[in-house]
């Protein structure tokens, strides 16, 4: 650095650099409308009547772990790098919902934002969204204050358009599966999130409810349970066969909450959640192909979404299309999750 | 189409150091048949099951778990692959013999002939092919005509040879029959070699019409099966001996649980008879 400003702490952690694009305040913003992931859910029936003492219960979403909610905000932003946006959540403490950033799009001359939360709440999280300066299109009428440049004389920081004040940081890991235990038993699913949180400690502040937290939510998991049974033989004068197989999942994606002034916290919620089942009975032909052991699974299921979607069972209610089911019983991207702590005053 | 019993690791996974299993548990009905006893049960329709269970449990270890661990953890979470409380060994009407269990799951029949009783008639016993083939045998050759197929059984009631036919497919022995039934009977007297049949339906088949022309009918309880006679004005109404408890038939008779068959002749009661297992 032959010339320019750059300014340190007690640490030597850099607060301003002239020739870094610094984050200033691009504004607060609520949602504009809030979505859930919809179920995948149904299966084939076929002559399940005449099943004998065929199971017919739990085919539908019974016993499955509830959806958490899906924020739509719409962010104007002039330019093409994508805001940072810091979650104000709508409670901190232990007991509060987790929530996190699933996506980041850029529409038209906006940026839309997409904030999952882990439970419906009635109240709502909000965005405090920062951006370089030449993305912000605020005006001031003060004349004085810090300003910097860098060596193209392009301005990397004012000290009056609200410039993004850190209090605290640092990287979080997110739990591996987020259901541990068994999945279920017979046509019983359980796959509810019990993981324990993960917590990380940041710099101790004042107080947890004026706090907002930038983390992109990068970890997910997916689970599932699958159950099918067989039976034939004779009963009431009557042969009979059946075969039934089930396959329940959930997919998670990770999410944070504000646990106390000097704790973040780390768990999933449930994303997305999807029930496929196929059922045949039959009076007549024992033994004629009901066996669907085989079958269970990836090829089973992947045939019977498509002939649910093929049907319109499956109800796409204003979210991106797509396979819910990425992968079966794993997670991905749970470690070195960067959080970044400002406080909410800052900018009110 | 038989699974085995057991367990398999559908998938395994190694992420972050953490080994992911998932697991495939099979459980079983342990029973077994021998194909000729097999064959008996579905052609004389007794009942009897063939049922599994398939399940997938997700298992975690931080190593590379062996055979042994794999397996106390399956046995942790409840697994067994010998299914309980499979309910089998209820025997249908007109079956001849329900099925015995043994404690390594051996399959047999019970051989125990279903006795008849009726009030100022002698007890009779009805002979099954298989499990009583002399007394059968003996019977069938006293029939006066030639029978083209050979029946599941057969009694001996006063002058009248009785032949009881049962398959699963319910097929009538066309010999006699041309209507379809559930099961069939027939009464050929072992002198003149006349003959009268008798067709059976689950549940009560009567129109509403025939039901009110029979004198007492709505004193019978938990009808099981109609019996329709050919060629005679006679219905038999096959009815559990009460509402108590102890003589619930489950959806049919079964042969631990005795029943009774009321038969009108047009319109009034003639007789009432009382099937169980000659213990």
């Amino acid at each position: 650095m032959a010339y320019g400003l750059l300014v340190t702490n007690d640490d030597g952690d850099v607060l301003i650099d002239s020739d870094f694009t610094h984050y200033h305040f691009l504004g607060k913003y609520t949602h504009s409308s809030v979505t859930q992931i919809p179920d995948v859910s149904g299966g084939s029936d076929a002559y399940v009547d005449e099943g004998g003492n065929s199971p017919n219960q739990n085919k539908g979403m019974e016993n499955m772990p509830s959806k958490g909610e899906i924020y739509v905000f719409s962010v104007p932003v002039n330019g093409a790098n994508p805001p940072m946006c810091f979650i104000k959540p709508t409670s901190t403490g232990s007991s509060a919902p987790f929530t996190g950033i699933v996506l980041t799009k850029q529409s038209g001359t906006n940026w839309e934002i997409r904030v999952f939360q882990s439970t419906v709440t009635s109240a709502s999280p909000v965005l405090y969204c920062f951006s370089p300066l030449s993305q912000v299109s605020n005006s001031t009428s003060t004349t004085y204050g810090l300003k910097t440049f860098d060596s193209s004389g392009v301005v990397t920081f004012d000290s009056r358009f609200k410039p993004l004040r850190a209090v605290g940081g640092g990287n979080i890991t997110s739990p591996g599966l987020a259901h541990t235990g068994s999945t279920g038993s017979s046509w019983n699913v359980s796959l509810s999130v019990n993981a324990s949180s993960v917590s990380t400690s940041f710099t101790s502040q004042s107080s947890a409810s004026d706090l907002i937290y930038y983390c992109p939510s990068l970890a997910h998991a997916c689970q599932q349970y699958t159950h099918e049974e067989d039976d034939s033989g004779t009963f009431d004068w009557e042969s009979y066969a059946w075969a039934r197989g089930d396959i329940w999942w959930c997919f998670y994606r990770s999410c944070f909450r504000i646990a106390s002034t000097s704790s973040f916290e780390a768990n999933y919620g449930v994303y997305a959640r999807g029930h496929i089942y196929e059922h045949k009975g039959d009076s007549s032909s024992v033994f004629a192909g009901l066996i669907l052991g085989a079958l269970t699974g990836g090829v089973y299921f992947a045939a019977i979404l498509a002939a649910i979607v093929a049907s319109g069972t499956f109800n796409n209610a204003g979210v991106d299309g797509g396979n819910y089911l990425p992968y079966e019983n794993s997670y991905r991207n749970t470690s070195g999750n960067a959080f970044i702590i400002s406080k909410a005053s800052y900018y009110d | 189409m038989t699974k085995t019993a057991g367990w398999e690791v559908a998938n395994k996974e190694v992420n972050e150091g953490v080994y992911l299993l998932t697991v495939k548990m099979t459980s079983v009905d342990p029973c077994s048949y021998n194909e000729e006893l097999h064959a008996q049960l579905h052609n004389e329709l007794i009942a009897h099951t063939h049922r599994s269970e398939v399940s997938s449990g997700l298992f975690t270890f931080d190593h590379d778990p062996t055979t042994e661990e794999v397996e106390a953890a399956v046995v942790e979470r409840g697994f067994n692959p010998v299914l309980q409380d499979v309910d089998r060994g209820i025997i249908v009407m007109y079956g001849h013999g329900s099925l015995n269990v043994d404690n390594s799951n051996n399959i047999t029949r019970k051989v125990e002939a279903i006795k008849t009783i009726t009030e100022g008639e002698d007890d009779v016993l009805e002979y099954n092919f298989n499990l009583h083939n002399t007394e059968f045998m003996n019977l069938y050759s006293m029939l006066p005509i030639s029978v083209d197929r050979m029946p599941t059984s057969m009694s001996l009631k006063g002058d009248w040879l009785h032949l009881y036919y049962v398959n699963a497919e319910h097929a009538p022995p066309e010999q006699f029959f041309t209507d379809s039934f559930f099961l069939y009977s027939v009464r050929i007297h072992k002198d003149t070699g006349a003959i009268k049949r008798k067709g059976y339906d689950k549940g009560m088949t009567l129109d509403e019409e025939t039901v009110n022309s029979l004198q007492g009918f709505d004193t019978l309880e938990n009808i099981v099966a109609t019996g329709t006679y050919l060629d005679e004005p006679r219905v038999t109404i096959y009815h559990m001996k009460s509402s108590d408890k102890e003589d619930y038939v489950n959806n049919v008779s079964t042969v631990e649980i005795p029943y009774y068959g009321t038969t009108f002749e047009n319109g009034v009661i003639v007789r009432v008879r009382e099937y169980l297992r000659n213990v």
